[in-house]
């Protein structure tokens, strides 16, 4: 309503809105250009050259348009509401403290929070029942730890203790620390970055292992073959899971791993390494 | 029965009208020229529209906020960094001053939105009587008043059928100050072109370093500073929500139910500011009087 008036009274319409609209609002006070300093020199001819960018009332308006000045202040306020956002105010909330605004560096905080649909589906798909989630959270057994964080806490308290007993082989935190931070800068070489998936086809040896902390330590997603899968079953799973690279053996027995995953490239679209 | 004028000499009456107010906490007050806002002002928006009988115009400034506060969050600055309820004060008791110093019928200039124009415009351009009073000159910073001693001020008017002496505008504008000059010629922007979150301001600086062009999105300010927009906009989009959550986020969640205490507590500065133009302004951060701090070494140093 202006002035009690509805809408229609006034004889506005949604057709009304959209013809007028954006001259309206251009030739209001929302977009103000001055040039020079003609207030404050009382250059009134150069203040009532300018008048217009300065932004017109709307009775100003109404008078370049032919609309009366109550059709102007509807569409003025309703474009003001139409094209106002929200969430702008949030960005002063890491302001301050001697952090200032930077047009190169932001990042709109909804962009942040971009997943895939499928990452959605996938999150969706994983439900805890809550008295469990609650209990766990209680007892301080989910507390917030990650993969990629346990093991740097490991490496730091306990970098010669044994991480990984295979065969006669032992690994220490520390080397096997060493051989993650490697292989995860090898992923980030070729391009692996969060939530991409990587296919593991491996026995259970030591570099399992250390390709999974590998590929959390990026926040990738890790995709297991069995070992007894072959080049359909691999092709399917590949496919279905989008995965950018995939880890095997060059060969086990008669399995030419390898040269398999190598060959299911072409067929495998999204299978780059 | 008609009231009886007595003599009033308008160079005495002016004097003790400007002592009022720095008596009463102003740092600065002026008289515009009437004659002068008319012609300017569009029709509607006068002071003549306001007060049919006015003759002058009395404009007065009072500082912003501590030296302290320019180190707090950005969150936080609003809610202590606005002023103008003081200036507001000083206004209202000035009228009732000249009222019963020198009889003559006096108001104080709401600064409260025309209610027949809806929000964003006011009755009346305290602005535009403040910079003719000579108290303030507009700045690149989307023609914030600037004064070169006191920095940036909240600004009252009062209206009086008292016939005073008009005021000039001030000689000099102090926007832009040199460093702000500097900074342009290397990466053609100023500071508060530079830092605003929303990239409202734009501008290009005279070869002399005077201000050539300043160009303001209010619009895109105003998304920083008016939250009150947001308000109705929460309760559209609990009308249009479609199940019970998004009803329930879009009237309680964190964002949206702070709205509704600062509603509560019913003080505009909670809903409004964003200072970060300010904040790196050397004008109003640096002027020899801009804050107590400053102005008490003045003193001291008197």
């Amino acid at each position: 309503m202006a002035r009690g008036l509805t809408r229609q009274q006034i004889g506005i319409t949604e057709e009304m809105i959209e013809t007028f609209g954006d001259t309206v609002f251009g030739m209001s006070h929302n977009h103000q250009i001055r040039e020079g300093d003609p207030y404050r020199l009382l250059d009134e001819a150069e203040i009532e050259r300018q008048r217009e960018n300065m932004g017109l009332s709307d009775q100003q308006i109404a008078t370049r348009i032919g609309l009366t000045r109550h059709q102007v202040l509807y569409i003025r306020t309703i474009l003001e509401r139409r094209r106002f956002h929200t969430g702008h105010f949030v960005r002063l909330l890491d302001l301050g403290g001697g952090r200032r605004f930077r047009t190169e560096r932001f990042t709109p905080h909804l962009d942040h929070f971009r997943f895939s649909e499928d990452a959605l589906d996938l999150r969706a798909a994983m439900s805890y029942p809550p008295a469990l989630a609650r209990i766990y959270a209680q007892k301080g057994w989910w507390a917030g730890d990650t993969l990629s964080l346990w093991l740097s806490r490991h490496v730091v308290e306990r970098a010669e203790a044994p991480a990984i007993k295979a065969g006669r082989t032992t690994l220490t935190y520390g080397e096997l620390g060493a051989k993650v931070d490697g292989l995860a800068a090898g992923f980030h070489e070729l391009g692996i970055a969060y939530g991409d998936v990587v296919a593991v086809q491996l026995p259970n040896i030591a570099e399992f292992l250390i390709t999974y902390l590998a590929i959390a330590r990026l926040g990738a997603v890790m995709q297991t073959i069995h070992m007894t899968y072959r080049a359909a079953e691999c092709e399917t799973l590949l496919g279905h899971a989008s995965a950018k690279a995939v880890i095997c053996l060059s060969t086990a027995k008669d399995y030419a791993a390898a040269k398999q995953m190598l060959g299911l490239k072409s067929k495998c679209p999204k299978l780059a390494h | 029965m008609a009231r009886k004028k007595r003599d009033i000499d308008p160079a005495e009456a002016k004097t003790a009208i400007l002592e009022y107010c720095k008596r009463k906490g102003a740092l600065v007050a002026g008289i515009a020229d009437l004659a002068a806002i008319e012609r300017i002002c569009p029709p509607g928006y006068r002071p003549g529209d306001l007060m049919p009988r006015v003759k002058s115009v009395i404009s007065l400034g009072v500082g912003g906020q501590t030296q302290g506060a320019w180190s707090v969050p950005a969150k936080a600055l609003g809610y202590f960094g606005s002023t103008e309820s003081r200036a507001y004060t000083i206004a209202y008791g000035l009228a009732f001053y000249i009222e019963n110093k020198f009889t003559t019928p006096t108001i104080y200039c709401p600064p409260d939105m025309d209610p027949d124009a809806g929000p964003r415009v006011p009755l009346q351009s305290l602005k535009v009587h403040a910079e003719l009073a000579g108290i303030g000159a507009r700045s690149l910073a989307g023609d914030i008043l600037l004064h070169p001693e006191f920095g940036y001020m909240y600004f009252a008017s009062v209206f009086t059928e008292l016939e005073l002496e008009p005021d000039k505008p001030l000689e000099t504008n102090p926007c832009p100050a040199p460093s702000c000059v500097s900074m342009y010629r290397q990466i053609g922007q100023t500071p508060c072109m530079k830092f605003c979150p929303v990239q409202c301001l734009t501008g290009e600086v005279a070869d002399d370093g005077t201000q050539k062009i300043m160009r303001y999105d209010m619009a895109a300010c105003a998304e920083m500073t008016q939250q009150f927009e947001t308000v109705p906009a929460a309760i559209m989009e609990a009308i249009k929500a479609t199940d019970e959550p998004a009803r329930e986020d879009a009237l309680f969640d964190p964002d949206n139910k702070m709205l509704w205490y600062k509603m509560s507590v019913g003080s505009g500065g909670l809903l409004a500011q964003c200072f970060e133009c300010m904040r790196v302004c050397p004008i109003a951060t640096k002027a020899p009087l801009a804050d107590p701090i400053l102005r008490a070494e003045a003193k001291a140093a008197e």
